[in-house]
């Protein structure tokens, strides 16, 4: 098999879940553990580090000089002219996505060793995680598209088993519940575009269907633009877009790690790296284009708006992901998919950094993830607040942190490229203004101030452990540097190639390139200097707000006016539930359950057995309860199935 | 090898196995319907599977070929088992009633 090392990198992961998988079984099963959550920590890690080492061989020593590089350990289905293949595909795009993904998993399996020490099922969590990675891996090196819904399946499972991680509760379990009835919803709508795409074009291989749409389209532009719709159906559900991003604040019932590695790092970016990985069907599909990119502006809004107001912080940050998912769809929307790719990565530094810094937060405060108590906790945890201060500068955008450069990028790609325009661009830039006013608060009130908590919790706090300040300094460094790699030609002037652009560009422009409209260097620089504007007014304003509170913040529900819209997140859960959910629960009850299911099917199930016994009470009295009768009825039978056989056939 | 019994068993075409098949048979069929000792019905099964073994082994022999041979010693196996279970049934039942006639089982009257 060539190139096998592609199939290890995927394997290790799945090797390393069914082992700490059998083992959490058998552990509950057993009083003596065979191993316990310092060795499954161990394990889960190493198996994730070694793809991610691999990964980078793969890329950096494979790869070097090629297009692409893959490898068929299997052949899945073979069914007359139907052929699939489980092919790993390995181009310049998955490369980035294969090292972002294994890279922030790789850190955040470290840290997960010391966040859920003392956790009674911590060997449980580790299987669910690895198996997640490799879930991931799939879905990022599928070349076709049933081995990339296989994945994406997969990572909407995994989400659901480590949402509902602490099932005990009963509000996490429905969480989990909810993510995972919603991304059905989008599933549907991927699986159907998967259909139109298979009967249209006639091949499941990605590469092919995007060769497809570029060169010989025969289909009509409707049918075009209804398939690539259909793919961004799942790809809202997934990454939490409008209209179905509501399940993503709630899944912030899981443990921090997960909320940092599924959530806002890896498998909510998966929809991204879909729309960007089918460009070539997306370029073709122009009203599809618009779609994703108001879309992504709305959603980047109207979370940015629902963040201000929020006291947890990990919804904050959820709504924070959200709106950032917004940007990367942006990007995509206005056909710079390199730049989406760019957001996602810096994106995933930040946001994991950021989720980790609150976990160890919460760690310190003993489980408090209110905002209204915390405070002053800048002296308590210094490495936390370091680098959560640079992810924050980082993700409003402040030079030269990394989200600067590619949240720039996508705003001047929105002003500039032929399918952005202008209303998206002031959408998108008030978008981020609201991103700088809320991170900012969320630091101060945090970070600055009194401490407003118990005097239990001021004694307990602490710093955390080393397990978890590593990966909080490696992804606050990489918040810092990790931008310098896409440098735009703009402001270095070409001294620093952009290595990213030039990485990503050959594998992205092969189908369709995407005209950007040529303005003056001026322009540029005074729209890159507006941006730094944006993100120096937001911080203005929450430090005059929040950085010494004069009284106490007010209680949520006295808001009245914009705030108490904003608190509520629109009541957009409610309305969800009034036409949506509520109608459905009264058909199923009223109809399927009552009518259809007890009356028609057990009905029928019922009415036969009935009908059955009363057609052998009429035979009953063979049975005479005499156990020699039953052997001579038996003699009697075969003598005559005997003489039948011998002289009728 | 020219052997008088062989050569009458196989020479009269069958009918002197296959006489002795039925003649076992059909005793162990009547015993078992018409006598009422448990006991007894069981040593009529153990004869009617030992018929079968027999016309098993003469048409093996008949079609030169061993596989009526091997299924016999597997009949034996089952044999073996299906009395030992049976006779250990039977000792419990005695052990319960006192009794081993058939008579005294009719639960199963439907």
């Amino acid at each position: 098999m060539e190139n096998s090392l592609i199939f290890v990198i995927v394997i290790l992961p799945l090797i390393g879940a069914a082992l700490n998988g059998t083992v959490a079984a058998i552990n509950a099963y057993r009083k003596k553990e065979i191993w316990g959550e310092k060795f499954a920590g161990i394990l889960a890690f190493s198996t994730v580090a070694t793809s991610f080492v691999l990964s980078i061989y793969a890329v950096f020593v494979k790869m070097s000089g090629l297009e692409s590089i893959s490898c068929t350990p299997y052949e899945w289905v073979i069914s007359g002219d139907l052929k699939v293949s489980l092919t790993f595909f390995i181009d310049h795009l998955s490369a980035v996505m294969l090292l972002v993904v294994t890279g922030v998993s790789a850190v955040i399996h470290f840290y997960s060793i010391g966040y859920i020490h003392g956790d009674e099922s911590s060997v449980r969590y580790f299987s669910y995680l690895n198996l997640f990675v490799f879930a991931m891996v799939l879905l990022i090196l599928g070349d076709s598209m049933p081995v990339m819904f296989v994945g994406w399946e997969g990572v909407g499972l995994c989400s659901y088993l480590l949402i509902g991680f602490w099932y005990k509760d009963e509000e996490k379990a429905i969480a989990g519940k909810k993510a995972f009835i919603v991304n059905r919803i989008g599933d549907f709508g991927f699986l159907l575009g998967i259909f139109l795409i298979f009967a249209n074009v006639g091949s499941l291989t990605i590469a092919e269907v995007n060769e497809f749409f570029h060169h010989h389209n025969n289909l009509t532009p409707f049918w075009t633009n209804v398939a690539a719709i259909c793919l961004f159906i799942g790809a809202t559900g997934k990454s939490a877009q409008i209209p179905l991003y509501v399940w993503l604040p709630d899944a912030m019932a899981g443990p921090t790690p997960v909320s940092a590695l599924i959530h806002a790092a890896t498998m909510v970016t998966a929809g991204v790296y879909m729309v960007c990985r089918f460009h070539g069907l997306y370029l073709a599909a122009p009203v599809a284009m618009n779609i994703v990119l108001w879309i992504g502006a709305l959603t980047a809004l109207l979370s940015a708006t629902i963040a201000l107001y929020q006291n947890d912080i990990k919804k904050v940050l959820a709504y924070s992901t959200v709106s950032q998912l917004g940007f990367m769809f942006m990007a995509a929307g206005a056909g710079a998919f390199v730049i989406a790719i760019f957001h996602l990565m810096t994106h995933a530094f930040f946001k994991a950094c950021l989720f980790l810094g609150s976990g160890s937060v919460i760690h310190a405060m003993g489980g408090e993830q209110d905002i209204r108590y915390m405070g002053g906790l800048k002296k308590h945890m210094p490495a936390t607040y370091i680098t959560f201060l640079l992810a924050t500068l980082a993700i409003a955008g402040f030079p030269p942190f990394a989200g600067f450069f590619s949240k720039d990028e996508i705003l001047w790609n929105v002003f500039a490229s032929e399918h952005g325009n202008t209303v998206v661009w002031v959408i998108g830039a008030i978008a981020a203004l609201g991103t700088a006013f809320y991170m900012f608060r969320l630091v101060y009130l945090t970070f600055f101030g009194k401490f407003r908590g118990t005097t239990e919790q001021q004694h307990h706090l602490h710093e955390s452990p080393w397990t978890m300040t590593v990966p909080l300094i490696i992804l606050g460094t990489l918040s810092l540097i990790g931008g310098w790699i896409g440098i735009p030609k703009l402001l270095s002037g070409g001294a620093i190639p952009n290595f990213f652009h030039d990485f990503l560009e050959p594998a992205i422009s092969k189908f369709g390139h995407v005209h950007v409209e040529h303005y003056t260097h001026a322009t540029e620089f005074s729209l890159m200097g507006l941006s730094v504007i944006i993100a120096i007014i937001g911080w203005f304003l929450a430090r005059s707000m929040f950085s010494e509170l004069k009284k106490k913040l007010p209680d949520p529900n006295k808001y009245s006016g914009i705030p108490k819209i904003l608190w509520n997140k629109y009541w957009v859960d409610e309305i969800y539930d009034t036409i949506i959910v509520r109608p459905l629960k009264y058909l199923s009850t009223n109809i399927f359950l009552n009518i259809s299911d007890l009356k028609i099917i057990d009905g029928a199930a019922n009415g036969s057995a009935t009908g059955w016994r009363k057609v052998s009470s009429l035979f009953a009295f063979l049975q005479t309860g005499n156990m020699q009768a039953y052997g001579f009825y038996m003699i009697v039978g075969i003598a005559v199935a005997v003489v039948i056989a011998t002289y009728i056939f | 090898m020219s052997n008088p019994l062989t050569d009458f068993i196989l020479g009269s075409g069958g009918i002197f196995t296959l006489s002795i098949v039925i003649l076992l048979f059909a005793i162990g069929s009547i015993t078992f319907i018409f006598r009422r000792t448990l006991l007894h019905m069981l040593m009529a099964v153990e004869l009617m599977l030992n018929a079968v073994n027999l016309s098993l082994i003469y048409f093996s022999r008949l079609h030169q070929n061993h596989d009526g041979q091997v299924l016999s010693l597997m009949i034996f196996v089952v044999a073996a088992c299906e009395v030992a279970v049976g006779i250990a049934i039977i000792v419990q039942l005695f052990k319960r009633t006192s009794t081993i006639s058939v008579e005294a089982y009719t639960q199963e009257r439907g």
